[in-house]
């Protein structure tokens, strides 16, 4: 299998060749799918960020705790550029957020969970981020303009996510006891297969015929983009000093690919329907801030003439 | 053409760095009751990481905007090639080769 780079796509591909404005004519099922996939990143943005709110007041210092808000301004910012290309196609934001609260819309399995100690973040959230930015590099040549350039400005925030990650477990790596050491390891040990979790379940014969890969709205395969994505990360962790067991992950040199612990992908399925661990708290919290806002949002809104 | 539409909807203009030269882009929109609070959450959403020097906010229902079908009016250079730097030199060849031409026909 030949890896590419995420970000050397080749356009001319037919299917990527053609792009679509928001007045441009669509093929049939075209709008519906490109709204699809800009109001389940506004909900993961929105919902991805909550772990983190969550510790801002417990960050240990200044510098980090602004940078944990900036973090956060940051994706509630996402939430909203990418809610605006959604809402432009026809899906407003009340009906996203009402959708996940009602329990329409299932999260993927990654926003389920939140971090038990802080030694957990830097580890959870390199991971998080890295695959977000393998994602987006790939996206970025997606066939949906309104979407490719809410991307563009949501990639040059994300690097920044990307290295306050990284300083985070390189300071628990470097001057944390043994004990929170410890912790970074089991962070890293416990969200690696949530993630190669994430990507996806290993392409199917039948990917290429799949509507959202044919509108080149979906642009790679899962498994060229988890492989892509381990090329990129599990070298960064170990220079940050994280054993990689191979059992977890190993690059197969005759194959030139990697071999990585099969996702337990029941109970990944299990969670994304049924909800894991904070999945309520979450969506409880959601629920809390569409009430609160009902009022303003009515008032000011339907003031606008 | 046609009317913007959504009256809680404001596209977002800017330009970043000092340049007084570099063109304003549009960045896309945000979504508000209210033009001053539009211009702040635009300011908040888009203007996060380079350094902006200008930031315009537009309601889209005030604008008029132009469609597909706008396109072959809008497109100058090949509806109105007269207008094009070659075309002057174009027609001068083509006036002067006339003009030769019509020289030899009358000295046969
Ligand atoms: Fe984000
Ligand atoms: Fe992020």
């Amino acid at each position: 299998m030949t890896v590419l780079a995420p970000d050397e796509v080749d356009e001319s591909e037919q299917r990527l060749a053609r792009k679509y404005e928001l007045w441009s004519e669509m093929p049939e099922g075209y709008r519906e799918a490109a709204a699809r996939i800009a109001s389940f990143q506004a909900l993961a943005e929105v919902v991805g960020v909550l772990p983190f709110t969550e510790w801002i007041d417990r960050a240990p210092d200044y510098a980090r705790k602004q940078m944990l808000i900036a973090k956060v301004q940051d994706e509630v910012g996402h939430g909203h550029v990418t809610a605006r290309v959604a809402e432009d196609l026809g899906l407003p934001r009340e009906q996203i957020l009402t959708d996940f609260v009602e329990g329409r819309t299932n999260l993927l399995n990654i926003f389920h969970y939140g971090f038990d100690s802080w030694e957990e973040l830097g580890p959870a959230a390199l991971l998080m981020n890295s695959s977000a930015i393998v994602q987006f590099q790939a996206l970025h040549h997606g066939t949906y303009l309104p979407y490719t350039r809410a991307l563009r400005k949501i990639e040059k925030e994300e690097s920044f996510h990307y290295h306050h990650a990284m300083d985070m477990t390189h300071q628990t790596m470097v001057y944390g006891t043994a004990e929170q050491r410890q912790r970074a390891q089991e962070a890293f040990e416990t969200w690696l297969p949530r993630l190669l979790a994430y990507f996806g379940p290993p392409d199917s014969d039948t990917y290429r015929s799949n509507p959202m890969y044919k509108f080149g709205l979906k642009v790679r395969s899962n498994d060229e983009l988890r492989q892509q994505w381990l090329t990129k990360i599990i070298p960064v962790f170990k220079e940050l000093g994280i054993h990689v067991d191979p059992q977890l992950a190993r690059f197969d040199d005759e194959r030139q690919e990697w071999d990585y612990a099969s996702p337990d992908w029941v109970e990944t399925k299990r969670i994304i329907k049924e909800g894991g661990p904070r999945y309520e708290q979450w969506r409880s919290h959601i629920a809390a801030s569409l009430e609160r806002n009902a009022t303003y949002r009515d008032v000011a809104l339907k003031a606008a003439v | 053409m046609r009317r913007g539409g959504d009256a809680d909807v404001y596209e977002v203009f800017a330009r970043f760095g000092d340049d007084p030269q570099e063109p304003i882009r549009w960045l896309g929109s945000v979504r508000s009751g209210d033009p001053e609070l539009a211009w702040h959450a635009a300011k908040e959403i888009y203007t996060r990481r380079e350094d902006c020097t200008l930031l315009w906010v537009a309601q889209r229902a005030a604008m008029v905007l132009s469609e597909p079908s706008d396109a072959e009016a809008l497109r100058s250079p090949s509806r109105l090639s007269y207008r094009v730097p070659a075309f002057p030199g174009r027609h001068r060849r083509a006036r002067m080769k006339a003009a030769a031409l019509a020289a030899a026909e009358a000295s046969s």
